[in-house]
């Protein structure tokens, strides 16, 4: 019950601050005024009631730091775009540097890489061959730049190269290779056996003069093969191959005289010249020129 | 809302505001922080915000934001309403502080935020998270105890 007047007393406030503030209609105004006609306790609070009653506003009263709040604000709010600006940036340096590092990874591979290096090219006088149609072009990847390695492959090969001839020489027979290539290989052998050592050494290229030891031990093994009177294409090819300045017109007749003659013997120069090649990578280029000139 | 309209809401609302708080709270350091919390939060919202209703957004979050320090520092603060209870100034700015401590605290915002800050019943109603009816009576209470503790004086 109690409550019931509470609620009702507050709705009655509620309704006489609408009349004093005289924001009723007429209609309900008049209602407000009979009610309070019939209630002198609402009429004792009407009275008490002053619209214009208020609490004088202190103006005087001001916030003095808006600009300090300004800066406050602002430079927090600077601080958290520019620490965003900043996980953007690094992020991007982050994604940037990846990207240098696999490029320069790559471009290294690709210099570094004995197949595409500039140098090596610019080195060789067959660099406008098309690398993709010989048919060395896989065993390239197998070529070690290190001097050292290639330098004990090849004093390996060499050794097998003075013990090759003679197996050479018999599969050759039985594989009945023609005379007249045996006849031409002997006369052509005769000069190389007739030049002094010194003379081939003179006729190397600049980029050979630096290794002394290889035409040496390769003029060995020739004029080993010259005594016997036995030379094989192949070591033939191993002599045009080192000494090609000299001997490349030579070992060329021999070749096409090969050529001219039986195909095996071309599949045969080719598995050799692959085979040196493994060893002896800076004749590439011209042992596949030999092979194109051959194969045309 | 780019920086210089929110300097602009500065100029123009800060000191409303800072009455505001001051007066409800009774203590201006603590006014001060609100206001910033009030303004921060309006930046932050800036997207958000009715640029129309900028006033009545800062306003409803300085309410909310005296209510929780008023909550946190209850104890205080209704001992230092105490001590301006018992001894009245009459000087002017005195005089307020004692004329609005010695209201209820929701008569006091009621108030202020009517008198000093021309809110309709509507926009205190949604200040002050209550209904229109309640704003009425409070201010009603209010303009009464007004002229009885005027009369006192």
């Amino acid at each position: 019950m109690k409550e019931n007047k509470k609620t009702k007393n507050a709705n009655i406030e509620a309704l006489l601050f609408d009349y004093a503030e005289g924001n009723l209609s007429p209609k309900e105004r008049q209602s407000v005024e009979r009610l309070i006609e019939s209630n002198p306790e609402y009429a004792a609070l009407l009275q008490a009631y002053d619209k214009n009653e208020r609490v004088e506003c202190p103006c005087n009263v001001l916030f003095e730091d808006k600009e300090a709040l300004f800066g406050t604000i602002c430079k927090e709010n600077k601080a958290v775009v520019f620490s965003a600006r900043r996980k953007r940036t690094w992020i991007y340096s982050a994604a940037a540097v990846l990207l240098l590092l696999i490029v320069s990874a790559v471009a290294i591979n690709y210099f570094i890489s004995p197949n595409n290096s500039t140098t090596q090219l610019s080195e060789n006088k067959h660099y406008a061959i098309d690398k993709n149609k010989t048919p060395f072009q896989e065993n390239k990847t197998a070529i070690q730049p290190d001097k050292t390695a290639f330098r004990s492959a090849e004093t390996a090969f060499c050794s097998e190269q003075v013990q090759e001839p003679v197996s050479q020489e018999e599969n050759k027979s039985k594989e009945s290779t023609d005379t007249v290539l045996q006849m031409q290989e002997q006369t052509e052998i005769q000069e190389p056996e007739a030049q002094p050592q010194e003379t081939l050494l003179a006729v190397q290229s600049p980029k050979e003069e630096s290794k002394t030891e290889q035409p040496k031990i390769i003029n060995h093994i020739i004029l080993d093969e010259s005594s016997d009177k036995k030379f094989s294409p192949q070591s033939l090819l191993f002599a045009w191959l080192n000494e090609r300045l000299s001997l490349e017109q030579k070992v060329a007749k021999v070749v096409d005289a090969i050529s001219q003659k039986s195909i095996e013997s071309i599949e045969k120069l080719t598995n050799i010249i692959s085979k040196v090649q493994n060893r002896r990578k800076e004749y590439e280029y011209v042992e596949i020129v030999q092979v194109k000139k051959i194969k045309s | 809302m780019n920086e210089k309209d929110f300097k602009r809401l500065i100029e123009l609302h800060s000191d409303g505001l800072f009455r505001y708080l001051a007066k409800s709270m009774g203590d201006g350091e603590a006014a001060k922080d609100l206001l910033q919390e009030c303004f921060l939060s309006l930046w932050n919202n800036r997207e958000v915000v009715d640029s129309n209703k900028v006033k009545s957004y800062l306003f409803a979050t300085a309410h909310n934001s005296m209510l929780k320090a008023i909550r946190h520092d209850k104890v205080v603060q209704s001992a230092s309403f105490e001590t301006r209870c018992v001894q009245p100034d009459l000087e002017n700015s005195q005089l307020i502080d004692y004329l609005l401590q010695s209201l209820g605290e929701k008569m006091r915002q009621c108030l202020i935020l009517k008198d000093w800050q021309g809110f309709s019943i509507k926009e205190i109603a949604q200040i002050m998270q209550m209904s229109e009816e309640n704003v009425k009576i409070n201010l009603f209470r209010a303009r009464i105890k007004l002229k009885e503790l005027k009369a006192k004086l």
